[in-house]
């Protein structure tokens, strides 16, 4: 039976395979003739993050993996992941883990210092911090990049920096290129524009480490004294009303103050408890992403924690999302 | 025995300033260097017959005099620090009167020697004076006297006076055979004091400086007088001539002739070279139509996907000792080989339009004499002269002097291919004669190319593999388009600004040389992600590998480059 229905889902991935392969571009050349190479699109494809918080080590652990949307016309050579930050440290972090060879180290200081693990040294072991300032991780050859529809995780970032939003670029493989020009004859015509991956590569955003400084966290607002409104910090959303997409996705990014109570936590997500998906850890930051359909969403979240005079105090903060 | 001393002789007569100061000996006196008695005889003798020597006059008191304009107080002399001035020579005898000076500036003075008949050949022989025996003995100079005039006579009325023109008159160099302490010397420089003789002397240039109250035109002259006496100040016999040439004293028109003519130049006073003169930067930046940092290699966000033409404000002025306001001119250009596209510059220039463009071509300068005009560069990085003409300037044609605007990017530079990682390639076939200085580039980029090639090596790790990276265009020598097909059009167009180097299909093995193909979808362009640059794909051949400096590198480029 499982292979029965196994069949069609294969047929129609072979279906649009076919129709996808089929779109191509033309690239001017100088000399007045044009060059018809297969489109690299690779629209669709995301970059997720699973964060954890070790408390014992104050480092936070960035999970990603790497989803090839199945509409991809071309595999998935490479991701990059903005580090830049504002405050200058040694680049190199001993009490991070790491198992990739850094073959340069020119990153500029304010690079936010990672550590590299790559599951899969074989295939995407070619990754590391870039000379810009982006973590990469990059499958070593052509044909070990991320086939459409399939997807690759095992990319970790250790950091001592929370989370926040960052810029991401995937970047499709160019291989399809290369072996059509292998195929035409000799000409020394240059394209009017180069050819580069970058006309497909798509930009995205994901949770990873960031220099984030007091004022870059929202409150919340509401409670008083302000100590027990900073229980829960967010850094995303940055207002207690977003608008977002309908039928799209959002990432929230909370901070927990270093004197909440865990155990007092709860999250609810349209009046369903969705706690477990959280882990307060005082002093830590969960990344949590939430789906947003066509109607507004809100999500209430409310821990209690220590004030500074000894007392309790609950910090309840309710995020609402419009969907435009 | 001649004592060969070097001191500064510094005369600006329209300023009164002797600009000679009494320093140390140590600090201004230093010996004559030992190729000038080579190239400058000071002193002669003439053999005549066997075994007698007749004494001569010296070959020349004033050695190569000649009249020169200086533009600046700092384009005089100054013989102390060997500097001998930016004078150029007067054209059409004519100076322009917003020069600092016009200038009588010569390679030096000798004192001594007998008393010339005639000081224009001094090899005519020597006057013969009769000695306390009567009989005649060959005239020594005892003093000698050296005039320099610069004076006016109104050529429209020759009965008018002739009229110094310097306000400190005339400077007058003297030199004594024997001073009271029995030294040789200009007397200008104490050199009883320092007991040192002094009869030669290294350069001498007197000045002039015009004025706007100064008559235009001709009626301007230069002089250096000569006389030699055999006697020295206070014994001339009863009846003896004192001076030879004697003076010529003065007229009711005339200045007084102190002796002969040594040099003498009639020169004109004319308008303002710059009376009509364009001007502005001279040096833009050339447009560049995509850098290729767009999308993914913005990461950044800089947003510069192209970089518009530099422009500047050329300004024309009418001004000549005052304002010459409402002058009519037109604007003409030419082309001027810079960039380093003389193979081909030559047979074909670009159109001008392609190095830079005026908004406007013709004008008339306004009350206060002025008009200005924006300059625009194109893409192609050469050099315009730009030069205002204007038809009628005051009742006559008027030519400005050009302006040079260079089309460019200035700073970038070619360090030479000094790394194993790396050789020049590109520059030696048909088409890479057309621009055989092709490796021109920003500092980032040689170094993120050595970066580049270093570590494909060491990436590599086969020694079979491992060689030398070829590196062919980078970009000219001031940017600008690189137009390998000589016809000032890209393609290549991402070469312009010194942040793309083409790399070769082949690398040229360490071992033994040998050409073995580049790894370039693994190996080289795992390195370009990893030092963050980009590899583009420019032939359909792909015989060439384009590589750019990461985005983050951009900024320190343009800020240096863009202007």
């Amino acid at each position: 039976m499982k292979r029965l229905r196994l069949l069609p889902s294969l047929l129609a991935a072979a279906l649009v395979t076919a129709t996808v392969n089929a779109q191509s571009t033309s690239y001017p050349l100088a000399d007045g003739t044009s060059v018809q190479l297969p489109d690299l699109t690779i629209t669709g494809s995301t970059l997720s993050c699973d964060l954890t918080y070790d408390a014992s080590r104050g480092v936070y652990r960035y999970n990603y993996t790497i989803n090839a949307a199945l509409t991809n016309l071309a595999p998935i050579q490479e991701v990059k992941i903005d580090l830049s930050g504002k405050v200058a440290r040694p680049q190199i972090d001993p009490t991070l883990a790491e198992n990739i060879h850094r073959w340069s180290m020119l990153q500029p200081a304010t690079t936010i210092p990672v550590g590299i693990t790559v599951q899969d040294l074989t295939q995407w072991g070619t990754s590391s911090v870039a000379a810009g300032g982006r973590a990469y991780f990059r499958s070593a050859k052509p044909i070990y990049a991320l086939q459409p529809g399939g997807s690759k995780g095992g990319f970790v970032l250790e950091s001592r920096q929370g989370p926040g939003i960052r810029r991401a670029w995937i970047s499709p493989s160019i291989h399809s290129w290369w072996e059509a020009l292998k195929t035409l004859p000799h000409s020394d015509a240059e394209f009017v524009t180069p050819l580069s991956e970058g006309t497909f590569a798509i930009e995205t955003t994901t949770v990873g480490p960031a220099d984030l400084m007091d004022v870059d966290l929202f409150d919340g607002g509401g409670q008083q004294p302000a100590e027990v409104n900073k229980f829960l910090r967010y850094a995303a959303p940055q207002q207690s009303r977003s608008k977002v997409p309908a039928n799209s996705t959002y990432t929230v990014i909370v901070y927990y103050g270093k004197t909440i109570l865990p155990s007092t936590f709860s999250a609810a997500l349209d009046r369903t408890d969705i706690t477990s998906r959280f882990h307060p850890v005082p002093g830590g930051a969960d990344a949590i992403t939430i789906s947003v359909g066509t109607s507004t969403t809100k999500l209430l979240l409310s821990v209690d924690g220590m004030k500074s005079s000894g007392g309790k105090g609950m910090d309840s903060d309710t995020l609402t999302f419009l969907p435009q | 025995m001649k004592t060969w001393i070097q001191p500064l002789l510094f005369w600006v007569i329209a300023g009164g300033l002797f600009a000679l100061g009494t320093p140390s000996v140590e600090a201004t006196y230093r010996p004559a260097p030992a190729w000038l008695s080579s190239v400058v005889r000071v002193s002669s003798t003439t053999a005549e017959g066997a075994r007698h020597v007749r004494a001569t006059p010296e070959l020349a008191t004033v050695f190569q005099s000649r009249l020169l304009q200086y533009a600046n107080a700092a384009d005089l002399p100054d013989f102390t620090t060997g500097f001998d001035g930016n004078g150029v020579t007067v054209a059409n005898d004519t100076l322009p009167r917003n020069k600092y000076a016009i200038g009588i500036q010569s390679n030096g003075m000798d004192g001594g020697g007998c008393v010339a008949i005639d000081i224009t050949h001094p090899f005519g022989g020597c006057v013969q004076i009769a000695n306390s025996s009567g009989n005649l003995v060959t005239a020594q100079i005892a003093r000698e006297v050296w005039t320099f005039r610069f004076s006016y006579t109104d050529p429209s009325a020759p009965s008018s006076s002739e009229v110094n023109i310097t306000s400190a008159g005339d400077y007058v160099l003297e030199f004594v055979q024997r001073t009271p302490g029995g030294h040789r010397c200009f007397t200008f420089y104490p050199c009883d004091y320092y007991g040192v003789n002094l009869d030669y002397l290294t350069g001498t240039i007197t000045t002039s400086n015009p004025t706007c109250a100064m008559k235009l035109g001709p009626g301007y002259h230069a002089y250096i007088f000569y006389q030699a006496s055999p006697y020295d100040e206070g014994a001339v016999p009863a009846g003896a001539q004192e001076w030879y040439p004697p003076t010529v004293p003065a007229t009711l028109t005339r200045l007084e002739q102190p002796g002969g003519t040594l040099f003498s130049r009639d020169y004109s006073l004319g308008r303002a070279d710059n009376a009509l003169s364009i001007s502005g930067g001279g040096l833009v930046h050339p447009s560049v139509a995509a850098t290729g940092y767009t999308g993914i290699h913005d990461p950044l966000n800089l947003g510069i996907s192209s970089i518009p033409p530099g422009s500047e404000t050329i300004s024309v002025a009418s001004y000549d000792c005052g304002v010459i306001p409402y002058v009519a001119f037109s604007v003409s250009r030419e082309f001027i080989e810079s960039g380093g596209h003389g193979a081909h510059s030559a047979t074909a220039p670009p159109p001008l339009d392609s190095v830079s463009s005026l908004g406007a071509y013709s004008g008339t300068t306004d009350s206060s004499g002025n008009w200005t005009t924006m300059l625009y560069a194109g893409a192609v990085a050469e050099t315009i002269k730009y030069t205002a003409t204007a038809p009628n300037l005051l009742g006559s044609p008027f030519t400005s002097p050009p302006l040079l605007v260079a089309t460019g990017f200035l700073g970038l530079a070619d360090p030479g291919a000094n790394d194993s990682n790396i050789r020049y390639t590109g520059n030696t076939s048909t088409v890479g004669l057309r621009h055989p200085s092709n490796h021109n580039a920003s500092a980032e980029l040689h170094a993120f190319v050595r970066n580049l090639a270093a570590q494909y090596n060491q990436r590599i790790a086969d020694p079979m593999l491992q060689g030398s990276l070829g590196l062919n265009d980078m970009s000219l020598m001031t940017g600008g388009v690189f137009d390998i097909t000589a016809n000032w059009l890209p393609p290549h167009s991402q070469h312009s600004f010194g942040v793309a180097c083409d790399i070769d299909h082949f690398v040229k093995r360490f071992s033994d040389g040998v050409f073995v193909e580049i790894d370039y979808e693994t190996t080289l362009s795992n390195v370009a992600s990893d030092l963050d640059g980009f590899l583009l794909i420019e032939t359909s051949n792909t015989d060439n590998l384009h590589v750019q400096i990461p985005e983050s590198q951009l900024s320190d480029v343009l800020l240096r480059e863009t202007r």
